[in-house]
């Protein structure tokens, strides 16, 4: 029994249950905190639908994560694509072009993003901040000084067809078949566990990279149109806190951001559903907005922190 | 058998008592209890698994016992880290690297203590790389300076860098784990003389190695460790390499794991390297490996031989000329290398040929994603597991399960895993680079057989070695390389010498 119990752990079963048992633990927390009206299903069915955004970034997200590398313009490129489709909707009237635009645009802003940095040899990270930076410039001109607001026909109506579930649904088992059941899943995650020796092995880092950027691409697009349609105006605002919160997702769903073998689809939507828990509920009971960052801050740290742990080994690597 | 539990001194330098180290479920000591004698070199050997290094890293405070107790001068020893244990006289220098690559020489030497070249709030540079030359000069090392950057260094260099480390605390013990098989014969020499030195001061050295050979020739008093337990230690006049090797292995070895019989090879050229030039070390390179064939490529450390296997495997850029195979494809990258079913076996096998943080399965199944596929794309777990499994079986992997960590496996293990991964997609075209580094003479000897096996399906092989009796042994042809250049080429025959190919290399 307790040489099973080793063993599990061995295989990070316990590991993997912790942001599980700490969405459960939270729920209940805040549920008692507030009387119960944590658990009225308006607001559960408000959680979902908060979360659906986050998720379907995160999903993507994975990917980038899973082969070691962190970009923060998921946000920013978010806001952008929204924006774009905002004003090609309002010339085109329709849906469809709508749709496909927000996929084409945002897959080809992260793969640009992916062709910056293996063309200039320069880390993810700082590419995507210049880029982050960039897109907010090109958003403001986009939008001058005011906002691109969306007709409330179309946005309702593919609200109330449910786009945000479907789309989130299709796209999240697409991103699972892809990550845990195909060779590009497993080479990204190889290349996150040791680049030098994925390249010995044949993979090739920056095909992948290009690929893991635009499965993320379409994530991003489709999030683009949720948050269109979900506030129907388009500002300076929009997407603000969206990376913060998909890298606090992605780290509460229990992946390292380290990325590797370690990493697991599911990370991006159980850990945006943590995260928009964690923000309503604290909202509910009172915590201030800054107090609720700061909150936010000290559970990145801390998971990072936890995430920091590697098995006890030799320096050597011989027993 | 008779083998004396303890070697007759008056008084230990180390007393060992009932020590056990687990990691999760693997037992890596079992209630061990030995003494280690003052003033001695004490061999100790094992197999690969057999608790050696970990018993030498719970002594040089880098990790902690689970039960059991050390004595060191009679007083319980218990330091909390290396440094605390460095300052009171256990010093180590470990099998992979220990040494941080963006800093100098110097600043490797004193990392943590810097504070003792203060100058009030600032480090005078100056003072600590006058001392880490001392210590240099002192050595005899002159391949580097103090001041030289750390990532310019090749292994070997490196190595020197931690021995040097370890010195500067003049240490009453001092631990050399696997260290030799990443220096060349200069190196070793250095090391050995380095030894010699300590221990009529006085020092004790502690000497982790699998070469029998070299322990025989070095050491004082050898002890033999077996799949975590203590099984004895030999004095010197009792030193015999076959009741090592049975101490190690619990039963008889064939004296001689090398292929005996010349079967030859086809005249098929399946790989040919055409004027090749790389950034560093190879200058208008050519070399043919035929099919069935074993080439073994020997030299100096640092004669272009791993650069060689590199580019052959498409991993090293080729400036100019062409790394063709038989049927015509140039290999310019380790992608078009896999997909014509050539594999590469790297030397620094911790740092190129494996994920440690992953485990056993996911290593070895890391380019066999086609093999496994079920529908389309999609790959079968299923598949995947039985493909691991087969790896793990046939090679005999000691690991609790296909789940296993690869970083707590012992070395060659480690080293099975990497080929488990190659045979596992029927490689053709095998490139070797020191195959047999750090494992034991019963991994070694299942290595040989594999290789060999290999040649007689007719897989063609390149073995890039830095022992010369590996060379001999196994290779259908050898050819020796100086200055990046083939300074001899041999066949395989009756009689071949170690002096011969010493002479090519020289």
């Amino acid at each position: 029994m307790k040489e099973k119990l080793i063993q599990l752990n061995e295989q990070q079963f316990f590991i993997r249950l912790v942001p599980i048992v700490m969405l459960l633990l939270m729920a209940i927390g805040f549920n008692i905190a507030t009387d119960g009206k944590f658990g009225d299903i308006r607001n559960l069915r408000l959680i979902v639908t908060q979360a659906v955004i986050i998720a379907t970034v995160a999903t993507g997200a994975v990917f980038i994560f899973g082969t070691g590398n962190v970009s923060i313009a998921l946000g920013a490129t978010t806001a952008v694509t929204a924006a774009i489709i905002a004003k090609i909707y309002l010339m085109t009237e329709s849906v469809v072009i709508m749709v496909v635009a927000a996929i084409v645009v945002a897959t080809l802003i992260m793969i640009l993003t992916a062709i910056l940095s293996t063309v200039l040899k320069v880390s993810v990270i700082f590419v995507s901040i210049v880029m982050m930076v960039m897109f907010l410039a090109i958003l403001q001109t986009i939008l001058g000084a005011g906002t691109i607001t969306l007709p409330y026909a179309m946005t309702s109506a593919l609200t109330n067809a449910n786009f945000h579930y479907i789309a989130f649904v299709v796209y999240f088992i697409l991103c699972a078949i892809i990550f845990h059941f195909t060779g590009v899943g497993r080479s990204i995650r190889f290349i996150g566990s040791n680049k030098i020796c994925a390249k010995q092995s044949g993979i090739f880092l920056d095909k992948y990279l290009m690929i893991a950027f635009a499965i993320a691409g379409v994530g991003v697009g489709l999030a683009a149109i949720m948050t269109s349609i979900r506030t129907g105006t388009i500002g300076v605002g929009t997407a603000s806190s969206l990376n913060m919160d998909v890298v606090l997702a992605i780290v509460l769903g229990g992946m390292s951001v380290f990325g590797g073998t370690r990493s697991y689809i599911y990370a991006g939507a159980l850990g945006a559903l943590t995260v928009t828990l964690l923000n309503n509920g604290l909202l509910m009971v009172g915590i201030s907005p800054t107090i609720l960052q700061l909150v936010r801050g000290i559970f990145f740290l801390t998971l990072i922190f936890a995430g920091q742990k590697r098995p006890d080994r030799l320096p050597d690597n011989e027993i | 058998m008779e083998v004396m539990k303890n070697v007759d001194y008056d008084q230990p330098l180390i007393q060992v008592n009932t020590l056990s180290k687990h990691f999760g479920v693997t037992i890596a000591l079992n209630e061990v209890s030995f003494e280690v004698p003052k003033g001695v070199i004490c061999g100790l050997v094992g197999e690969n698994g057999s608790g050696k290094s970990t018993f030498a890293s719970i002594l040089a405070g880098i990790i902690e016992e689970t039960k059991g107790e050390i004595y060191f001068e009679g007083k319980l020893w218990k330091p909390s880290n290396v440094l605390e244990a460095q300052k009171n006289g256990v010093a180590m220098i470990v099998q992979e690297t220990g040494t941080l690559e963006n800093v100098t020489v110097a600043e490797n030497i004193f990392l943590g203590q810097e504070m003792m070249f203060s100058n009030g709030i600032f480090i005078s540079r100056k003072k600590m790389f006058a001392a880490a030359q001392e210590i240099l000069d002192e050595l005899e090392i002159k391949s580097f300076k103090a001041g030289t950057p750390t990532h310019r260094l090749d292994m070997q260099d490196r190595k020197l860098v931690e021995i040097a480390k370890a010195m500067y605390w003049k240490p009453k013990v001092f631990i050399v784990d696997e260290t030799t098989t990443a220096l060349s014969h200069t190196g070793r020499e250095l090391l050995y003389g380095l030894m010699k030195k300590l221990t009529e001061n006085g020092t004790t050295v502690l000497f982790i190695s699998h070469d029998l050979e070299e322990l025989e020739e070095q050491c004082h008093i050898i002890s033999v460790l077996r799949d975590g337990d203590f099984v004895g230690t030999l004095k010197r006049d009792e030193f015999d390499t076959e009741r090592l090797k049975e101490m190690m292995i619990g039963r008889n070895l064939e004296g001689n794991y090398y292929h005996a019989d010349d079967e030859g090879y086809s005249d098929e050229v399946v790989l040919r390297a055409e004027h090749i030039t790389t950034l560093t070390d190879l200058l208008c390179f050519n070399v043919e490996l035929h099919k069935g064939e074993v080439l073994g490529v020997g030299g100096l450390s640092d004669c272009g031989m791993h650069t060689l296997g590199k580019a052959l495997f498409g991993a090293e850029k080729v400036l100019d000329g062409e790394v063709i195979l038989g049927d015509g494809t140039v290999i310019n990258n380790t992608k078009t290398a896999v997909e014509h079913k050539m594999a590469y076996m790297s030397k620094d096998r911790d740092r190129e040929s494996l994920a440690l943080n992953a485990t056993v399965k996911e290593n070895i199944v890391s380019i066999a994603h086609k093999a496994n596929q079920v529908l389309g794309p999609i790959i079968s777990f299923k598949k995947e597991a039985e493909h691991a499994q087969k790896q793990i079986n046939d090679l005999s992997i000691k690991c609790a399960s296909e789940k296993h960590l690869v970083s707590t496996l012992s070395g060659g293990n480690k080293q099975k895993i990497v080929f488990g991964k190659w045979i596992g997609v029927d490689s053709e075209i095998l490139i070797m680079d020191c195959p047999t580094r750090g494992v034991d003479i019963g991994v070694k000897a299942a290595m040989y057989k594999l290789i060999y096996d290999m040649k007689k399906n007719g897989k063609s092989i390149v073995l890039i070695s830095e022992e010369l009796p590996e060379l001999i042994g196994m290779s259908d042809r050898i050819i020796i390389m100086r200055d990046g250049e083939i300074s001899g080429e041999i066949k395989r025959s009756e009689g071949l010498s170690e002096q011969k190919l010493i002479n090519a290399m020289l």
